[in-house]
């Protein structure tokens, strides 16, 4: 009973792990192009769910409802960037400032969603209403396939992205080596604004995947950035398996120590794990070390 | 009007100011005297901010956590240990400066790394254990008969008590940053900040360790934090750990960017921003609603985009101008 | 440069600085490839070659900026290659950049006294508490600081903000900050770049008081005025690899380092 139970606590913490996976990548994917730590990851996976969850509701079908909620997080993704992101890109204004922007943004978008929804805490149903199934002895919920899914077809869309496409290809070069780039051809700034899109993107499909299996409200922002935020500081900023492999970490550890310890302690627990693991190797286990 | 005129003028103004500082308490209410408590212990925090952020470049989102870190620590002690609340103050202190002390050492020696990355993790973890950790912490319901400060027989249990002592820690805690700015450390501050024309790479060359320096200064505003919520916890006498969660660090930021990163003063003027607006708006608008923070934001938005040097960055342009410094800590 | 006068001192044969086989690789590109050299105390050593060669890479390396990717760095028989640079600073080595990096919004005798903290600071409580050692050490900082701007043949008001100075000034000024150091080991990085004749004579005769005073010094330059009236040796880099190593007279007629050069006239 007991390689059951563990090996069910271990499909369940892969599954948390997915979504933290993807949060991570979508914060990466902004990072990497514009070296910014941006606030506001969190709030589009927010969006996401509390946007399904309201779209659901009110009597569209789940499949509709999600489409749009991710829709319509890049539409404000959009919004956002035009507003208050593209002059001080232009203008070539410190990171530093930049970085608080985003930090602006986040309070503007958990402000707003406040007003929107107040506190109530919204769901959407599991993604297909299906009994849950039995492997090697664990009982897993449908949802969890649905988020394996999901989570896989994101990260190979994303490589099929960044190998194939032109965009993908000038996101890349920006990320290695912006002046290189602007030398070819390649705007900085469009790259910036389309990596901004496409995180906020990535984290919303992150926050609707999440919906079915934890209650989302307008606060959670904070938090998911963060979740993500580690993934990928954890895992190694310089490729993607890094914040894949964060995010699992992540969500493994809290399961296990959900599960077999307390369930009061586990995020602690979490947390000093990975604290210890960047005091320990504070480039993130794939990451690259900058030289002094 | 020459500067002959301006200095007497300033002078003048200064005495007032301070004299009005002084007699406030005497004819103000005291819900008026909470709120000026609480515009001095954010001061407090800010006022270290401003050196960490402003003029050591480094942003921290664990000042919140450190704030906590001093008050829980001090709480603790000089309720379970009977020990004096001061010397709870000075443990507080002392906690948060190692935390500090570890995590810059590790991590601030590593060119480009964000602190924020490892401060954003760091506040996540001290609020699970401020929530979670009961036996301790007391959880959600937090600690409650916390004592007041006391010297001698004599105990502090008025607020205007806790306003001049405040008065007294901000004074000092000014006066021991504004030296730093001007001393042989101040200059390596100014020599690795880009923003002053100053250069990582040289600095480095000339044998500045960049990491140790800015280490020193993350300790030194963690202090700042954790005294600040020493008092806080021995004025309330009651404390529970939402005050202390990631928002509060957020908000710390906040607030010294609207006062002006770089200067001591813009952490005061912030404070005295977000507490005064926060107030005016829920006095407007009948309590507490998603207002108050979506106009807190815009505010935040227009001063970054617009006036990024912050409010105090009006009185400091005049006075720059007519004492004819380019910068104020020279 | 007729005028100058060439010095060629034997200092003492200990292996001052030594440099084996060090190698350094970008992602792939090998920008310095197995170079190995020696310098011996008190001499004038120039590194010369074609934009691009590694030069400022090689500078980089023995500063602690790039850490090594083969090969080792001793000084005074110690390990540099993998310590930090400001700890190489402190070990007697001082550097000029080839975009000067002067810290432009602080004034000249500030640039100075950056360099002069490292041999003692106060201290983090004494300064804030703006004790009588603290405000002593200033004026110390501030003395010796101005003496070292005199020596450099610095003779403007202290206060003077550093991006005001003319471009003589400022590589004079980067001269006065690496002195502040009290090194023992000079890497001068292009000094005289955008200079008249005039001003490069009289940077050259400065190097040549350093050198009187003790310092071994490294000179990367392009003018050949300079390189060819006071280095004791020349160190010839094409590509990142050494092809000639020889006093100037011998590197002048050099094969090799003619065609490395391709049509660039060698005075």
């Amino acid at each position: 009973m007991l390689i059951e139970r563990i090996f069910e606590v271990f499909l369940s913490g892969v599954t948390l792990g997915c979504i933290y996976a993807v949060i991570g990548l979508g914060f990466m994917v902004f990072f990497n192009v514009t070296k910014i730590f941006s606030f506001t990851v969190g709030e589009f996976a927010m969006l996401g769910g509390m946007i399904s969850a309201s779209l659901y509701s009110i009597g569209l079908p789940l499949a509709v409802a999600i489409i749009l909620a991710v829709l319509a997080s890049c539409t404000v993704s959009i919004i956002v960037w035009l507003f208050f992101l593209h002059r001080p890109f232009s203008q070539g204004n410190p990171a530093v400032t930049i970085i608080f922007i985003t930090l602006g943004i986040h309070l503007l978008i958990s402000g707003v969603a406040y007003i929107v929804w107040g506190t109530a805490f919204k769901e959407i149903p599991y993604f297909s209403q299906v009994s849950p199934l039995v492997w090697g002895g664990a009982t897993i919920s449908p949802q969890s396939l649905w988020i394996w899914g999901i989570t896989s077809l994101t990260i190979i869309g994303l490589s099929l992205l960044f190998d194939r496409t032109l965009l993908g290809k000038g996101l890349r070069a920006c990320a290695i080596q912006p002046l290189a780039a602007k030398l070819m051809g390649i705007n900085p700034l469009y790259m910036a604004f389309a990596s901004f899109i496409l995180a906020a993107a990535v984290a919303s499909i992150g926050g609707v995947t999440l919906a079915p299996l934890t209650m989302t409200q307008y606060g959670v922002g904070v938090g998911l950035t963060m979740k993500g935020v580690l993934a990928a500081a954890v895992g190694g900023m310089n490729k993607a398996r890094g914040p894949i492999f964060g995010g699992l970490t992540m969500g493994l550890t809290e399961s296990f120590v959900g599960a077999f310890i307390s369930s009061k302690y586990m995020v602690a627990a979490a947390l000093g794990v990975f604290i210890a693991l960047l005091l320990v190797r504070p480039q993130g286990i794939f990451g690259v070390k900058e030289e002094v | 009007m020459n500067w002959e005129d301006i200095k007497y003028m300033r002078v003048v103004i200064w005495g007032m100011l301070t004299i009005l500082l002084l007699l406030l308490p005497l004819f103000t209410s005291r819900y008026i005297q909470s709120i000026l408590i609480f515009i001095e212990i954010y001061s407090l925090v800010a006022i270290g901010l401003c050196l960490l952020t402003g003029f050591a470049g480094q942003i921290s989102l664990a000042q919140g956590a450190f704030y906590g870190i001093g008050a829980y620590t001090s709480a603790i002690i000089s309720l379970r240990l009977d020990i004096s609340p001061f010397l709870g103050m000075v443990c507080g202190a002392s906690v948060a400066g190692i935390v500090a002390y570890v995590l810059g050492k590790r991590f601030l020696r590593i060119r480009g790394f964000y602190l924020a990355l490892i401060t954003f993790g760091f506040a996540l973890f001290v609020d699970n254990i401020f929530y979670r950790f009961d036996f301790l912490t007391g959880g959600h319901d937090g600690i409650s008969g916390i004592p007041n400060f006391s010297i001698g027989g004599f105990i502090m249990n008025k607020d205007f008590h806790y306003y001049y002592l405040l008065l007294v820690a901000i004074s000092f805690a000014f006066f021991l940053a504004r030296n730093l700015l001007r001393s042989e450390i101040g200059r390596e501050m100014r020599a690795v900040d880009l923003f002053t024309g100053g250069s990582e790479i040289a600095s480095s060359a000339l044998g500045v360790n960049i990491g140790r320096l800015k280490t020193k200064i993350f300790v030194i505003a963690s202090i700042y934090a954790a005294v600040a919520g020493s008092i806080y916890a021995h004025y309330m006498t009651h404390i529970h750990p939402q005050p202390f969660d990631i928002s509060s660090s957020l908000l710390f930021l906040t607030m010294i960017v609207i006062g002006g990163i770089k200067s001591l003063w813009g952490g005061i003027i912030g404070a005295i921003f977000y507490i005064g607006s926060r107030e005016l708006i829920s006095y407007f608008m009948g309590g507490a609603t998603g207002w108050d923070l979506i106009v807190y934001a815009l505010v935040f938005l227009l001063v970054l985009m617009f006036l990024p040097e912050g409010l105090i960055s009006f009185p400091q342009k005049i006075y720059l101008n007519q004492a004819g410094k380019t910068t104020p800590y020279e | 440069m007729n005028e100058t006068l060439l010095v060629r001192q034997n200092g003492s044969n200990q292996q001052f600085l030594e440099l084996k086989e060090v190698s350094k690789d970008f992602a792939g590109l090998r920008a310095v490839n197995e170079v190995k050299f020696n310098v011996r105390k008190g001499e004038i050593i120039g590194i010369i070659g074609p934009n691009g060669a590694g030069k400022t890479t090689l500078i980089n390396m023995i500063n602690g900026f790039l850490p090594v990717t083969k090969g080792e760095i001793y000084f005074k028989g110690l390990k540099l290659n993998g310590l930090p640079a400001y700890q190489i600073c402190a070990l007697g080595v001082a550097r000029i950049f080839q975009n000067k990096q002067i810290f432009s919004n602080m004034s000249i005798i500030e640039n100075v006294m950056i360099g002069i903290h490292r041999r003692g600071q106060v201290g983090l409580l004494p300064v804030m508490l703006n004790l009588k050692q603290a405000r002593k050490k200033e004026k110390q900082y501030f003395e010796e600081g101005s003496e070292i701007l005199s020596r450099v043949g610095i003779n403007l008001n202290p206060y003077r903000l550093a991006k005001d100075l003319s471009a003589k000034e400022q590589t004079l000024l980067g001269i006065a900050r690496g002195l502040a150091c009290k090194p023992m080991l000079f890497l001068l990085d292009e000094p005289v770049a955008g200079l008249s004749i005039e001003e490069i004579y009289t940077v050259a005769n400065l190097i040549l008081s350093l050198r009187k005073q003790g310092l071994t010094i490294i000179l990367i330059e392009h003018r050949m005025e300079i390189v060819m009236g006071i280095c004791d040796r020349l160190i010839v880099l094409n590509f990142g690899q050494k092809i000639a190593d020889d006093i100037p007279e011998k590197i002048r007629e050099n094969k090799q380092v003619i065609s490395a050069y391709l049509g660039e006239k060698l005075i």
